[in-house]
């Protein structure tokens, strides 16, 4: 029986509840250096426990807690690992998606408090981009602002990649979304 | 004597419930990467949560094992 792994790639670019006729655009996570920070913080987290370990090391072994002390740091170790993946895990499933039709903001604060809001993509009026700090204009990212003809509360795309391309995409695309829907109506 | 082994027992309790909720908490956030992720990235950082969960779990099965038989 041949193993069969094409969920791998079978699920490229699709999500819960596409349209048959709709197609992805842009599909955006916050940036990189986001992730980065908070591997950073979790590597330090994991060095102090086995850098204290080894240069009480002697002492240690002499006194014969090695074996108990290796046990605990192993128990400390699948903790962060668990913690690091719940931040993985939130960074993946926090994004957001630009479709030939409407835009998404997928947002996910935790195991069970996840919020998809849409936007048709002929109701976007104007896109602001801000970039603030050294960092953020360093990497190129920032967040983009969607003010939609109606609606009272703002889609926002905070810290992503190369705001400013975004932008020009998504108001390209709303051009062409508003025009096809003008020619539908006529 | 008898203190010493309901101890024991009690610590072996603890740590088992320790390691279920472990396990349960591995199995949602597997669940969610696989179930809500959009593209391929969400499932193959689950197959590497995956196996660095159970590569520590078996490590610390092991060590536990270790320090047993020592003392």
């Amino acid at each position: 029986m041949a193993l069969n792994f094409s969920f791998f790639t079978q699920s490229k670019y699709t999500f819960e509840g596409i349209r048959p006729d709709e197609e992805v655009e842009i599909f955006l996570y916050s940036h990189w250096i986001t992730v980065v920070i908070k591997t950073l913080v979790y590597t330090i987290l994991a060095a102090v426990p086995l850098l204290a370990l080894i240069i009480l090391h002697e002492e240690v072994v002499s006194r014969g807690f090695f074996g108990i002390a290796f046990l605990f740091l192993i128990a400390y170790y699948m903790i962060l690992w668990a913690m690091y993946f719940y931040e993985i895990m939130i960074y993946l499933l926090d994004t957001w998606i630009v479709t030939d039709q409407r835009i998404l903001d997928i947002t996910q604060k935790g195991f069970f408090y996840r919020t998809v809001s849409e936007l048709d993509l002929t109701k976007v009026q104007d896109i602001s981009v801000r970039t603030k700090g050294l960092i953020q204009t360093i990497f190129d990212f920032g967040d983009v602002e969607i003010q939609s003809a109606g609606a009272t509360n703002k889609f926002m795309f905070t810290q992503v990649a190369h705001p400013n391309i975004i932008k020009d995409r998504i108001m390209k695309l709303a051009a062409e979304a508003r025009k096809h829907s003008e020619e539908r109506g006529m | 004597m008898e203190q010493l082994a309901s101890l024991t027992n009690l610590i072996s309790i603890v740590a088992g419930v320790i390691i279920f909720l472990y396990w349960i908490h591995v199995f949602v956030i597997l669940y969610h990467l696989i179930r809500f992720g959009v593209g391929t990235r969400p499932k193959q950082v689950s197959v590497l949560f995956l196996a660095g969960s159970i590569g520590l779990f078996t490590l610390l099965i092991l060590t536990t094992v270790s320090v047993v038989l020592i003392s």
